[in-house]
């Protein structure tokens, strides 16, 4: 018998077909579920339907002289709404969380001084905040990326933190023999060795976006996919609330793939 | 009497263990070193070998102060900070993964206490050099990744020889290499040795390892380590294999490997820990 090995991905063609496979199992297993009438499916669609209800997303867009118009639909319009919340929040959590993150990792007098104002902030109800946060901001744009980039953010700053952490002794110990500066050791060193970890946590945090990003929409509904699910479930049309959670997990796998395609062109030094 | 060029003198070290508990590691260490020679330091792993070494690098350990008693001083002058003579080639080659060979070997010049004063056109020429020397010349454009554990302490040694450090401490470089590449390794070293001329702190378990590269073995106990042991090796280098073999050789290895027996017999017991401080 051939010795078989675990914690390893698939291989083979085996590993191509499972993919597609499990979604088919998803879907028949959703399909079975709706389509029997073990859950009322006012709540929970048939996939046929929902998928209608995706294509209808793509298609129910009308510009001012009201013919149909697909870049007003909701699924390209609010879709871009919330992608753009999404980049600016993490664009400013990454601006923001990232320096502290190196700082406190570099310097154990800055970590001691912060780490029990900062680290804790991650489990902090977030949502409960969205009234201060509309103090600061308003209740427009301004506060809904505020929102965003306080929720990531604190995620940013510990993640950051560990990579730094995590970079081996013996990078800091050449660096001190070889004579370099605190700041030296930090961006000769430390940094760049932390840096795949630093973006792996840029990937993270845009994931926790997009599972604030609704929160965030509901409040002072303008646009955006929060938008979507928000109207939709007030008119009780179950099909489109699913077609627009599938929307944001299609973006998000879409995200992930081209983040890690990044990565792996310009970060790919660690194994 | 000129200075000596380092000197150890009662160096000990102690390290916390836990629960108040001292762990004792070096013990009254002393030897000097007179002229630019290659001195094996040999003893058991374990044995608080790598510690002495980073005393003479003046590097501390992150916790704990060093030494805890004794000194180190570098012509004359104690050690107290990283020391603008001395660089250190550790046991795992630490490589800057994200730069290439060249850009590994010329990192270091960026660091205030070595690249000072020494200008472009010459980092550029020791650069050559000394990739030269080490024989990576095919390999200059390859990254970290793609090199073979050989080849990235090649490029460890590489990149403290392009400073021209005027005392070199290896912590057992070629421990973690096979014993074909290590003796490649040790027929390197001697070639760069006699081009690059400096004081050789060279850390190892391997006793084979020190009789053919010392011109100075220093044996030592395990811990707490204290020096067993010192003698000088006349016979020239490059040692051959038959030297090696010879009944000179031979006692050399039995005498050393008996002393470190009876000084591991005499320390085992309850006096090796001291309770309290």
């Amino acid at each position: 018998m051939n010795a078989r090995y675990v914690a390893l991905p698939a291989s083979g063609p085996l590993a191509r077909a499972l993919p597609p496979l499990g979604v088919v199992a998803f879907l028949l297993v959703w399909w079975i579920i709706t389509a029997s009438g073990v859950v009322n499916r006012a709540f929970i669609p048939t996939p046929g339907e929902t998928l209608g209800a995706l294509l209808d997303m793509f298609r129910d867009g009308i510009d001012r002289r009201g013919n149909s118009a697909f870049w007003d639909s909701s699924a390209i319009a609010d879709g871009w709404a919330s992608i753009a919340r999404v980049a600016k929040a993490v664009f400013w959590a990454s601006l923001v969380g990232i320096p502290i993150g190196i700082v406190m990792g570099a310097f154990g007098r800055v970590e001691a001084f912060l780490r029990w104002v900062v680290f804790p902030l991650k489990t902090a109800p977030i949502i409960a905040f969205i009234p201060v946060f509309m103090t600061i901001w308003g209740v427009d744009e301004k506060m809904k990326v505020g929102f965003l980039f306080f929720g990531t953010v604190v995620y940013m700053i510990p993640l950051t933190f560990d990579a730094i952490r995590g970079v081996p002794e013996e990078y800091v110990d050449a660096a001190v023999d070889f004579g370099f500066t605190p700041v030296g050791t930090l961006w000769h060193f430390l940094i760049p060795a932390a840096w795949p970890r630093i973006f792996e946590a840029i990937k993270v945090c845009t994931g926790i976006a997009w599972t604030y990003l609704v929160a965030a929409e509901i409040v002072n509904v303008t646009t955006g996919l929060g938008r979507v699910i928000f109207d939709a479930r007030r008119f009780q049309n179950a099909p489109r609330v699913w077609a627009g959670i599938l929307l944001i997990l299609a973006i998000g796998v879409l995200t992930d793939q081209a983040l890690g395609a990044v990565r792996r062109r310009f970060f790919n030094w660690e194994a | 009497m000129a200075v000596p060029l380092i000197e150890i003198d009662r160096l000990s070290q102690d390290f916390p263990s836990g629960r108040g508990q001292v762990n004792n590691v070096v013990k009254e260490v002393s030897f000097s070193v007179e002229r630019p020679e290659t001195i094996c330091i040999l003893g058991p792993s374990g044995c608080g070998k790598s510690t002495i070494l980073r005393v003479v690098s003046g590097m501390r350990d992150r916790w704990v102060a060093m030494p805890t008693s004794g000194e180190v001083r570098i012509d004359g002058a104690p050690v107290h900070a990283p020391h603008p003579k001395v660089l250190t080639v550790f046991q795992r080659p630490v490589l800057k993964a994200w730069l290439d060979v060249r850009g590994n070997i010329t990192l270091p010049f960026r660091a205030g206490l070595w690249g000072k004063g020494v200008s472009s056109e010459e980092r550029a020429k020791r650069v050559e050099e000394v990739i030269e020397a080490v024989g990576l010349g095919d390999a200059r454009r390859l990254y970290p990744k793609q090199l073979s554990g050989g080849m990235k302490q090649r490029v460890s040694l590489a990149a403290r020889l392009v400073l021209r450090p005027g005392i070199l401490c290896l912590d057992e470089p070629f421990s973690a290499l096979d014993p074909e590449t290590r003796l490649e390794m040790h027929r390197l070293v001697l070639g760069l040795w006699q081009r690059f001329p400096c004081v050789a702190l060279f850390v190892t378990h391997d006793v084979s390892e020190a009789l053919r590269l010392a011109d100075r073995i220093i044996v030592l106990s395990t811990r707490p380590a204290t020096v067993v042991m010192d003698v000088s090796l006349v016979e020239p280098k490059p040692r051959s294999d038959a030297w090696m073999r010879s009944a000179e050789s031979v006692d050399l290895e039995q005498r050393i490997i008996t002393r470190i027996r009876e000084a591991t017999a005499r320390e085992r017991g309850p006096g090796t820990v001291r309770v309290g401080v």
